[in-house]
């Protein structure tokens, strides 16, 4: 054996101890933290578990028992989680309100006197809502740490394309429940409220009702008294390595020009930006641009496969502090924009996306600040 | 080789030794520290704060020593739980999301190495469960267009039939946990479908059937899922509607007994009892705003309306008087919608 090999393999004995030891587990957050499911949610999404990795285990199970297996073992035994259940189909008005309902009911249950919220997708718009009104009853800030991942905050055109029934939409309810499935039929599902949640600007400007993200935006801000803390993860693929649903999506209906920056929704597609004029291009994820998705800090996910995934915060990309009118930076910029699409991050299978490992870091970076 | 070289390698060894033990002890203080003060508030807050993105999420050896230092890992990680299929599952998902990242070209074949070093008694096994996860994860791209066009039971009669095709008599296992969620669902529906029952006999039959399910982890799925459990059993339509029938104090004695048999503590059911009091306040306040509503509305309409409409929000809800003018403007009345016992 030569001395350069001896001297590597020194070193990669050691890295190796390292990295097992450093994979130990994510820190415990002190208060809990609360999952709340995007549109065509719950514990369904076209069959699979939501929070779920790919065979129904939920990432918020730490494991507590010797060897035990259908948990997540990169959590601290002590880690505490709730998933909260709203309507599949309705505007963030009223999905914040009961996931407010529902933290409330938790916090009695639990003993908690604040929460942690994750929203994937209009998840993330709902925890804004609730992060409101829970300081409003209780005259004090309730949700520490507010993360969103794959959020539309400032809509997205699918949903408009969706609405305005453009080649390929027959029904709205019918093109959601193609994608979403029957839930949408149940009782106390709204797919109209739902969908126009989603777009920029009001739908129907002559209805009487203000719909829409950017009233949203006004109504539930990134305000330090509502949540100490605002991030958001983001995620894009390009066309070819997208779910094959959400590719169905692209390629029948709509491929998102997400990428480009201008004040409001200039060029009336759906969601606040504009497009560089390159559709076909890894700029959405297959439901949302990159330039509707950064609330407060950007967040960055490092990939490990030594030691425990990795969050951190994208200080370069600046905060969104005001929804409606984020920097061209931050509408236009791809760093730190997991690649990934809009389902993958949830437990829509099979992939490889280690779903126990990405809810795992989001964890560490919560209770590093909570 | 050269004295010089030596001298560059062990320069090399000791800065990567450096490096490993930086990465440890930076990632068990940031993980211990409970509050970064100068970022808490948000912008501005401390752009050189330990949890800012670096250039490396997190210090990977090179490529020679990736090997190594990854056969270390796995079977530190996986080891002990190697025999069982969900685990060997989820070890695959992300070798193989590691080596196609690395070595698009001969992925599958440098995976195969790594795995017959890590785990040579395990070998054959492994290889097989890569094979049939391939073939699963191909299936499920062909047939994703049928699947979606199909209604929920004869989608998961379809994807089942498959996972047994191809994993055989392992499927049950690797997806246990799936299995348990759907006969817990079923439990819950099966109680609240019960002809003629009262709310106790719903709880015990949903009790009996999350027993069933989950056997001797039945406690601890319960201690972890408690207010989940709650909330679904709450949401039944039957349920709903035998709370309903009852008298205000029979009605909060029941909740009581609910959440009591599903094994809340004392302290968690007195929380309980001064929530549902607020919650009946709220809506107490919600009826008679409503009502008021309905009247200003017969005598006043467009900015004047909204303007005495201002007062008595605020005068019913305080702080949250402004939310709910967002939601009436959105077209959101939340006190029509109908009062759902011990959820909202």
């Amino acid at each position: 054996m030569t001395r350069l090999d001896s001297a590597l393999l020194a070193v990669m004995a050691v890295a190796a101890a390292a990295s097992t030891s450093a994979h130990a587990a994510a820190a415990r957050t002190t208060y809990p933290v609360v999952f709340a499911h995007g549109m065509g949610g719950f514990d369904n999404l076209l069959g699979y578990d939501y929070w779920g990795d790919d065979y129904g285990t939920f990432v918020g199970d730490p494991c507590d028992e010797f060897l035990e297996i259908y948990c997540n073992g990169n959590l601290n035994s002590g880690q505490k989680a709730y998933v909260a259940q709203v309507f599949a189909f309705q505007s963030s008005e009223v999905r914040g309100l009961d996931l407010a309902n529902d933290v409330e009911g938790f916090m009695a249950t639990a003993g908690a006197s604040r929460v942690n919220l994750v929203g994937h997708s209009q998840g993330g718009l709902d925890i804004r809502k609730a992060a409101k009104v829970l300081y409003d009853r209780k005259g004090r800030t309730v949700a520490d740490v507010v993360i969103s991942i794959s959020s539309p905050h400032r809509g997205s055109p699918v949903a408009k394309y969706i609405l305005d029934l453009r080649p390929g939409v027959t029904s709205v309810i019918a093109a959601l429940a193609t994608y979403y499935g029957n839930v949408i039929y149940q009782s106390g599902n709204d797919a109209y409220a739902g969908a126009k949640q989603l777009v920029y600007n009001d739908y129907s400007s002559g209805d009487g009702v203000l719909t829409g993200m950017k009233a949203f935006n006004v109504a539930y801000p990134v305000d330090s008294r509502y949540a100490s803390r605002y991030g958001s993860l983001m995620t894009a693929q390009d066309g070819l390595n997208v779910n094959p649903a959400l590719y169905l999506l692209q390629q029948a209906f709509y491929d998102i020009d997400g990428d480009g920056y201008c004040a409001g929704d200039c060029d009336n597609d759906g969601a606040g930006g504009s497009g560089d004029g390159v559709a076909n291009e890894r700029d959405d994820d297959g439901l949302v641009g990159v330039n509707s998705q950064q609330m407060g800090y950007r967040l960055r996910y490092d990939e490990n496969a030594f030691a425990l995934d990795y969050v951190s915060t994208d200080y370069d990309r600046g905060y969104v502090s005001l929804l409606n009118a984020p920097t061209s930076t931050q509408m236009t910029s791809m760093s730190n924009v997991i690649s990934q699409d809009h389902l993958d991050v949830v437990g829509v299978g099979p992939d490889t996306f280690d779903e126990m490992e990405f809810y795992a870091a989001i964890i560490d970076y919560i209770a590093y600040f909570d | 080789m050269g004295k010089k070289k030596s001298v560059v390698l062990a320069a090399i060894a000791l800065v990567v030794l450096i490096a490993a033990g930086l990465l440890l002890s930076s990632r068990r203080s940031l993980s211990s520290t409970s509050a970064e003060p100068a970022a808490a508030a948000g912008p501005g807050g401390g752009a050189s704060s330990g949890r800012a993105a670096s250039g490396t999420g997190g210090g990977e050896p090179d490529l020679r020593g990736d090997r190594d230092a990854l056969v270390a890992q796995l079977r530190s990680r996986y080891g002990a739980q190697i025999q069982h299929p969900y685990v060997q599952l989820k070890m695959l998902e992300r070798l193989i999301r590691h080596f196609r990242a690395r070595s698009p070209d001969r992925w599958q074949e440098a995976l195969l190495e790594l795995l017959r070093e890590a785990f040579p008694e395990r070998y054959a096994e492994l290889a097989a469960n890569l094979r049939r996860w391939l073939d699963y994860e191909r299936w499920m791209d062909e047939q994703r267009t049928v699947l979606q066009g199909l209604g929920d039971q004869e989608r998961r009669a379809a994807i089942w039939e498959a996972r047994k095709r191809i994993f055989g008599a392992e499927a049950e296992s690797i997806w246990a946990s799936e299995l348990k969620g759907q006969a817990a669902a079923d439990a819950l529906r099966a109680a609240g479908a019960m002809e003629g029952a009262s709310v106790s006999e719903r709880l015990a039959r949903y009790k009996e059937g999350l027993e069933d399910v989950y056997q001797e982890d039945a406690e601890p799925y319960l201690e972890r899922h408690r207010q989940e459990v709650l909330d679904r059993f709450l949401d039944l339509d039957s349920v709903q509607r035998d709370l309903s029938a009852l008298a205000p104090e029979e009605r909060s004695r029941s909740l009581r007994e609910i959440r009591k048999g599903l094994g809340l503590s004392e302290e968690a059911l007195q929380r309980w009892d001064v929530l549902d009091r607020e919650r009946d306040v709220r809506w107490d306040a919600g009826a008679r705003y409503m009502q008021e509503r309905e009247a200003l509305a017969k005598q006043y309409s467009a900015d004047a309306l909204e303007e005495r409409l201002r007062e008595v929000r605020a005068r019913y809800f305080g702080a949250e008087a402004e939310t709910i003018a967002t939601e009436e403007q959105s077209g959101f009345f939340r006190f029509s919608r109908p009062r759902r016992w011990g959820r909202n």
